[in-house]
């Protein structure tokens, strides 16, 4: 009892202790261990759980000493656990760390390698063993404990790594050390991995990180340099050399690593072309070699940055050139002085310096060839040829070849090609001028046989002006060639064509005008005459798209919008039989398009007066405009729903009316002007909805000032305002064609267009709309056609709406023009199309009058019946329809009684009595009906009262016959 | 000017009945009105007096193409005939730096000897610190 009290303090004394430890309160560890070693330690032996517990307190015991410094004292706690627990790795373990803090490493190796036989995976003992064997200078040993370590605390990897490096074992190294945080890693150690894999790029990262972490070793300052040296950033490899130069002890005898920097930067920036910027960089990278070894090249290099420094072509940089030369004494420096002089504005400065020059040495050829050029400026061209014909063969090549070059340029200048194709030839090979030249002057010397072998690339010009086209076509077909010689082989090329086209050679020109970049010089279409051409060789269809589309990316090219009109007409003009369809639409909205333009008309009458030799005044256009479109006018069909005749009335229309408004801008200084169909073919149908909502609200505010003005004598302007508009919307919209037809005075036909307003798309994909769908009909939101075919509403949120109104508004106007004309067989059915349209009043109005033009029509039909003996329902039904639609009508209502009544006779000479009751009793209804909303008419109460009397004696008569058939049943039936 | 042979046109058309007296769309008002009518045969003459008419003449040629090949083709020749002065002749002629391509031959090639390799140096065969190791072996306490 009492023991197991003592051992359950002792293992809470040594849970303190461990727990102290822990917390590195090594005093209180002490006490607990101590504590709970004076309460075990009689008990050994005597108690299973005893010498675990004073084990566990020994090597806490011990584990406090150690971290006290006190290694001997350690021991012996460790030794102490070896004999209570000799199975268990721990007293072993850590008497090898106590041998290793006493330095003692064989005795610390010796301890580690018992505790790994008792436990052959601790990877704590692995580690440890292994920078013992760092110690013991065992390397290899030492990267095999810790290679086998599972897990490595940070300073352990970087020493394995550092194992590794010394190994030379650079992927190995690299490996382990990106195992290590970033913020714990050596740097320049992962940097040395790395550029000996030749991974230069992230070398030099780590070496700068290194660098900015403070690690300003030699060696991290020779390898920085080094890894950007093979990096070709000689910039930053001269400033780590010249930093270790500075810092390392012995910093003198790298000095030649900064100069072999500073030579590759200067070869670097040569090879670039920077000579200027090379300059200082090759003088500190000479250095190194025996004063005046390299004083050839620098002076090359000096020449090299003058001329570059002359060629930016400002002063500033010929100062610097004319510096970097000044103190040079050869003959190049000194010419090239003067041309300094000459090219900073001082010719005659130059000039004298070259004649006292040849005053001095008259055989200079240098100081010649500049006076030839001198003569060839001034325009002395003989002095300027004998100079250069002279000098062409002069000893030095630099002066000959100039000298070449300037005489066959003359010769060129004088279209002197053969001469200067002579003069040219000698000069080398490779000469960038005479590859340029010298193919041209032989095509131009007009002697291609002679010239056969410098021809090049000009053959193909040689060919095609002999009437060979396909190799220039190949060349134009392709990116290469010089562009003169393209230009030379387009010209050809078109010569064929055209030559072809005026032959009326037609496929052959149109196969050479499809070749690329043989057309005209702006601002003339190039798919003019290939468009033309195509139609008159008979591929009509190919010719309109390709002038088509062309017009649609050129709308103003008024040639091509004259020549797609033209195409256009000749082709559905000439075809047989004349059908009316798509190809007429577009044929009269190209030509409406024209006949209101002044932008064309301009165009004709300017190259009418050029033609004819002789002034063509404006008063031309009308008469013109007017012949043009009666020409059109007559081939138009006639015939159908909407015919191209009345296409091309609104659509002339439209243009008329945008035509006086200035056009649609298209340019800062030029206006497109046509109708709705052609704004849509041109795919401007949105844009001319943003110019339309502008100028609405342009006339709106004219009218709102009018308004506003409250004077009365205005109220005509603004009528005026509001028919402006409604025209100008009503053209660019389905409402047009209603317009056109009650501008033309048929109000009847103008109403029937009013009822359905879709584009044809929905006309010709939906079924006919049911007759309660409200009129008028519009597309559906999200009609692409919609505003396709409405141009005045594009863009407007609720354009379908409005249109709608509009058409309601168009409609009041048609009735009214309709209002005033006597043609009731017309009106009928345009009346019934408004009722359809209309409204509230407005439709009650309509109603009444189409029920009084029904009622007409029902009476003069039933007085010819009765003429003509005929019996024709279609009487009746006008005036049902005219009763129906005005039950106030008497006139309706009286007639229709009477015609019914007339129908009685036939029907009781068929002796169908109870059809002739039926008929009685309806026009009993009728009169009855018509009495109570017309009370004490005495119409409808004279024929009330005769119908009733009618109606009881046919009653009685039936009556009476039922009885006597009935009396004499058995003797068969009767009839009435 | 070039006619659509499928131009519809009420009667002859004009230019084709007197195409044979020389007149073409390119003729000048003057020409025309020098062409001796009495000349003609009749059915020229009404021909002629529509063309004459500067009004009724336009009308005619509004419907031929506005495209004039024997004009152009006298334009190609004129562009063929003028091809102008290549670039490289002013250039030959001017006073200027030579251009660049051409230094090498005027100034004198500038070759330099390429780069030497880095040399080695066994003082800096290693980046790792000689005191690192100590630093970093730590025994467990």
């Amino acid at each position: 009892m009492w023991s197991a009290h003592a051992l359950r303090r002792a293992a809470k004394a040594v849970a303190v202790g461990a727990r102290s430890l822990g917390d590195g309160d090594l005093d209180a560890a002490g006490r607990a261990y101590a504590g709970a070693l004076a309460t075990v330690r009689k008990r050994i032996g005597r108690h299973p759980a005893a010498a675990g517990l004073a084990a566990a307190a020994h090597l806490g015991l011990g584990r406090v000493r150690l971290a006290h410094g006190d290694f001997f004292a350690a021991d012996q706690e460790f030794l102490a656990v070896q004999q209570l627990r000799p199975h268990d790795l721990a007293g072993f373990h850590w008497a090898g760390c106590a041998a290793a803090h006493r330095a003692d490493f064989p005795r610390a190796d010796w301890y580690f390698t018992a505790a790994l036989a008792r436990d052959p995976l601790s990877s704590r003992t692995l580690a440890q063993r292994g920078l013992v064997r760092v110690r013991l200078g065992q390397p290899d040993a030492a990267l095999a404990d810790l290679e086998s370590a599972r897990q490595l605390h940070n300073h352990e990897l970087i020493v394995l790594a550092a194992l590794h490096l010394r190994r030379r074992d650079w992927a190995r190294a690299e490996a382990v050390l990106i195992a290590v945080p970033p913020d714990r890693r050596p740097p320049a150690m992962l940097a040395d991995a790395l550029a000996r894999q030749e991974k230069h790029e992230p070398a030099l990262a780590a070496y700068d990180q290194a660098i900015a972490a403070g690690d300003r070793s030699a060696a991290v300052l020779f390898h920085h340099g080094l890894v950007a040296y093979r990096l070709g950033r000689y910039e930053q490899s001269v400033r780590s050399w010249t930093e270790l130069c500075q810092r390392h002890p012995m910093g003198r005898s790298y000095q030649g690593l900064v100069v072999r920097a500073e030579y590759a930067a200067a070869c670097q920036l040569v090879d670039a072309g920077e000579y200027e910027a090379a300059l200082p960089r090759l003088a500190a990278g000479l250095t190194a070699q025996p004063p005046g070894a390299m004083d050839a090249a620098l002076g090359l290099l000096r020449r090299y940055a003058a001329a570059e420094a002359a060629d930016t072509g400002d002063h500033a940089g010929r100062a610097r050139a004319r510096a970097l030369v000044a103190d040079a004494d050869d003959p190049w420096a000194r010419d090239f002085l003067i041309l300094l002089d000459l090219l900073d504005g001082r010719p005659h400065a130059a000039e004298h310096a070259w004649v006292r020059i040849n005053a001095q040495r008259p055989a200079d050829a240098r100081t010649l060839y500049a006076l030839g050029l001198c003569s060839a400026a001034r325009g002395d061209s003989r002095a300027a040829l004998t100079t250069f014909a002279v000098l062409a063969n002069d000893e030095s090549p630099v002066v000959a070849r100039r000298s070449r070059r300037a005489l066959a340029a003359l010769r060129i200048r004088h279209g002197e090609w053969a001469r200067a194709a002579a003069a040219m030839a000698p000069l080398p090979a490779g000469d960038r001028w005479r590859a340029a030249l010298l193919p041209e002057s032989a095509y131009r010397a007009g002697d291609p046989d002679r010239y056969a072998a410098q021809l090049g690339p000009w053959l193909a010009a040689v060919r095609a002006a002999a009437g060979e086209p396909t190799p220039a076509v190949d060349v134009l077909s392709g990116s290469d060639g010089p562009p003169r010689l393209r230009r030379e082989l387009a010209l050809l090329v078109r010569r064929a064509a055209l030559a072809d086209v005026v032959e009326a050679r037609w496929d052959t020109a149109a196969e050479l005008l499809s070749v690329n970049g043989i057309g005209p010089a702006p601002p003339e279409r190039p798919e003019l005459l290939p468009g033309a051409v195509r139609v008159l060789g008979g591929s009509r269809s190919d010719g309109i798209r390709l002038l088509a589309d062309a017009s649609r990316q050129y709308p103003l090219d008024r040639r091509l919008t004259h020549t797609l009109a033209l195409a256009r007409l000749h082709t559905v003009s000439a075809a047989e039989p004349r059908l009316d369809g798509p190809d007429w639409a577009r044929c009269v909205a190209t030509w409406a398009a024209m006949l209101h333009d002044d932008g064309f008309w301009a165009g004709v009458l300017s190259d009418a007066a050029g033609r004819y030799g002789v002034d063509v005044p404006d008063d031309t256009i009308e008469p013109l405009r007017i012949g043009l479109r009666d020409l059109l006018a007559d081939r138009l069909p006639t015939s159908g729903p909407r015919p191209a005749a009345l296409l091309f009335q609104r659509e002339l229309a439209a243009a008329e009316v945008l035509a006086g408004y200035g056009g649609l801008p298209l340019t800062d200084d030029d206006v497109l002007v046509c109708g709705p169909l052609r704004l849509a073919e041109l795919g401007r149908h949105q844009e001319f909805g943003r110019f339309a909502v502008r100028t609405v609200a342009r006339l709106a505010e004219e009218m709102a000032e009018l308004i506003g003005a409250d004077q009365p004598e205005m109220r005509q302007e603004v009528r005026l305002l509001v028919a402006m508009r409604d025209q100008f919307v009503r053209c660019f919209s389905e409402l047009g064609f209603a317009h056109c037809l009650l501008v033309a005075d048929q109000p009847a036909a103008a109403l029937l267009e009013l009822a359905d307003l879709r584009c044809p798309n929905c006309r010709a994909g939906a079924p006919p709309a049911a007759a309660d769908v409200p009129r008028p009909l519009t597309c559906p939101p999200g009609c692409a056609g919609f505003e396709q075919e409405n141009p005045a509403y594009a863009g407007l949120v609720d354009g379908r709406e409005q249109l709608a109104h509009d058409a309601v508004v168009l409609t009041v106007d048609a009735l009214g023009v309709l209002s005033r004309r006597d043609q009731p067989e017309q009106a009928i059915p345009a009346l019934e199309t408004a009722l359809q349209v209309l409204t509230g009043e407005n439709r009650d109005r309509v109603a009444s009058w189409l029920a009084s033009l029904l009622t007409d029509r029902g009476v003069r039909a039933a007085n010819a019946n009765m003429t003509t003996e005929n019996t024709n329902t279609a009487t009746d039904d006008d005036l049902r329809r005219a009763v129906k639609l005005d039950p106030h009508l008497i006139r309706a209502r009286g007639s229709l009684c009477v015609v019914l009544r007339n129908g009685l006779v036939p029907l009781l000479e068929q002796g169908r009595v109870s059809d002739a009751l039926r008929v009685l009793r309806e026009v009993t209804d009728l009169l009855t009906e018509g009495l109570r909303l017309a009370p004490g008419n005495q119409e409808l109460t004279r024929l009330l009262d005769k119908v009733t009397v009618e109606y009881d004696q046919l009653s009685e008569a039936l009556h009476r016959a039922g009885r006597e058939s009935m009396s004499t049943n058995s003797g068969g039936s009767g009839s009435a | 000017m070039i006619k659509d042979p499928w131009t519809v046109w009420s009667g002859p058309f004009p230019y084709d009945v007197l195409a044979p007296a020389g007149v073409t769309p390119n003729m000048s008002h003057r020409g025309m009105q020098e062409i001796p009518a009495d000349l003609l045969p009749p059915e020229s003459r009404q021909a002629l007096e529509e063309l004459r008419s500067v009004h009724r003449r336009l009308l005619v040629d509004l419907v031929l193409y506005p495209v004039d090949p024997a004009a152009e083709l006298a334009h190609v020749e004129r562009e063929l005939a003028t091809p102008g002065e290549p670039p490289e002749v002013a250039e030959a002629l001017e006073f200027r730096p030579s251009p660049r391509q051409d230094w090498a031959d005027e100034l004198g090639e500038l070759d330099l000897p390429e780069p030497q390799e880095v040399p080695s140096y066994a003082e800096f065969d290693s980046v790792t610190p000689a005191g690192l190791l100590d630093e970093l072996i730590r025994f467990d306490r």
